[in-house]
């Protein structure tokens, strides 16, 4: 459900990106979403669908980049992934670990589609 | 052609959670997000708590629901200062509503905030309020395989309390594979057994909050 609040961040972020470019259209917007950062990317999809309609993203993709969880141990300085939710060091067993990745919500790239000539119609 | 951008998707959010959150510092007031499913015993926990600690603390409290006052009047009765938002079908309380609630507060009469999160282990992991710290409750009837199906929630937490442990001897509730699984996931988790219904373990959990408000 929350998921919603997360598409109108993304839709904040193009908004304020977009302000440097007011002719371009946004094609496709990329983010980066950790699997401990609690989003579902199937419902992210979904919602973005929904709150684009009537935006300046009208249309444009969502491309979401999974991120895996991976940590570091303090005491060897091991860096691991992490694949069953348990972040114990993988090399000594210590558990003074710090979780490097997999809590991103990030927006990462816009694309767009610059206008390629004025047209000089009117909008 | 593309634009490299690295923008916090909830920097909406964040930005107002960090000025609650220097509001709070500011007049020296320790706060608690409260976490948990609907039922897990947040409301009947800070009842317990308020009345171990409001001779000591000064405590205010921030209820959030979908709907109802029913909360916020149970809490009310303990006399303390309650602001009861209602999200209308929000499934979390974000940043913005807990600045608003908490401007009807004297903070330099508080010590303590609690604010009780909708009831939801999902959303409410996400959103940060400028709370010092996230506990969470887990309730034995919910059953002992949360942690490894909601574990954003258990990731975030500071503290994990499981609660209606005098229900322990009629369900399949493993203790230890919570608690395995919670520090597994988040090693520095402090975890707390308790039954506010015959007062075990509650002692427990007030020396700890204790403990953290006199650190702060």
């Amino acid at each position: 459900m929350h998921e919603a609040s997360i598409a109108a961040g993304i839709l904040d972020a193009a908004r304020d990106a977009l302000r440097d470019h007011p002719a371009a259209r946004l094609r496709r917007v990329r983010v980066r979403i950790g699997r401990l950062a609690g989003v579902v990317p199937e419902c992210l999809s979904f919602a973005w669908e929904v709150m684009r309609e009537g935006t300046m993203a009208e249309g444009a993709a969502l491309a979401i980049d999974d991120v895996p969880v991976t940590a570091r141990c303090r005491s060897c300085d091991h860096s691991y992934g992490v694949e069953d939710l348990d972040l114990a060091c993988r090399r000594c067993g210590g558990l003074d670990v710090e979780m490097l990745t997999g809590r991103e919500l990030t927006v990462v790239e816009l694309e767009l589609e610059e206008e390629a000539v004025q047209t000089g119609g009117t909008t | 052609m593309k634009i490299k951008v690295s923008r916090d998707i909830l920097k909406a959010n964040d930005l107002i959670a960090q000025d609650v959150r220097s509001m709070l510092d500011s007049a020296r007031v320790f706060a608690v997000n409260l976490l948990g499913s609907p039922g897990a015993g947040k409301t009947t926990l800070l009842e317990a708590t308020i009345r171990a600690l409001k001779t000591d603390l000064r405590i205010a409290v921030v209820e959030g629901d979908v709907q109802t006052a029913i909360d916020g009047e149970r809490v009310e009765k303990l006399g303390v200062p309650v602001v009861q938002i209602n999200t209308l079908g929000g499934c979390h309380l974000s940043a913005p509503m807990v600045s608003d609630a908490i401007g009807e507060f004297d903070l330099t009469e508080t010590d303590l905030l609690f604010i009780e999160n909708v009831g939801n282990l999902v959303c409410t992991a996400t959103f940060g309020l400028g709370e010092d710290m996230k506990v969470t409750l887990l309730s034995v009837p919910e059953g002992d395989d949360k942690v490894q199906k909601y574990p954003t929630i258990f990731a975030n937490s500071r503290v994990l309390v499981i609660t209606k442990t005098d229900l322990l001897p009629h369900m399949d509730f493993d203790v230890e594979r919570v608690e395995r699984e919670a520090r597994a996931l988040n090693p520095e988790i402090q975890i707390v057994r308790l039954s506010a219904r015959t007062g075990e373990g509650v002692g427990d959990w007030i020396e700890l909050l204790r403990a953290h408000v006199a650190d702060s």
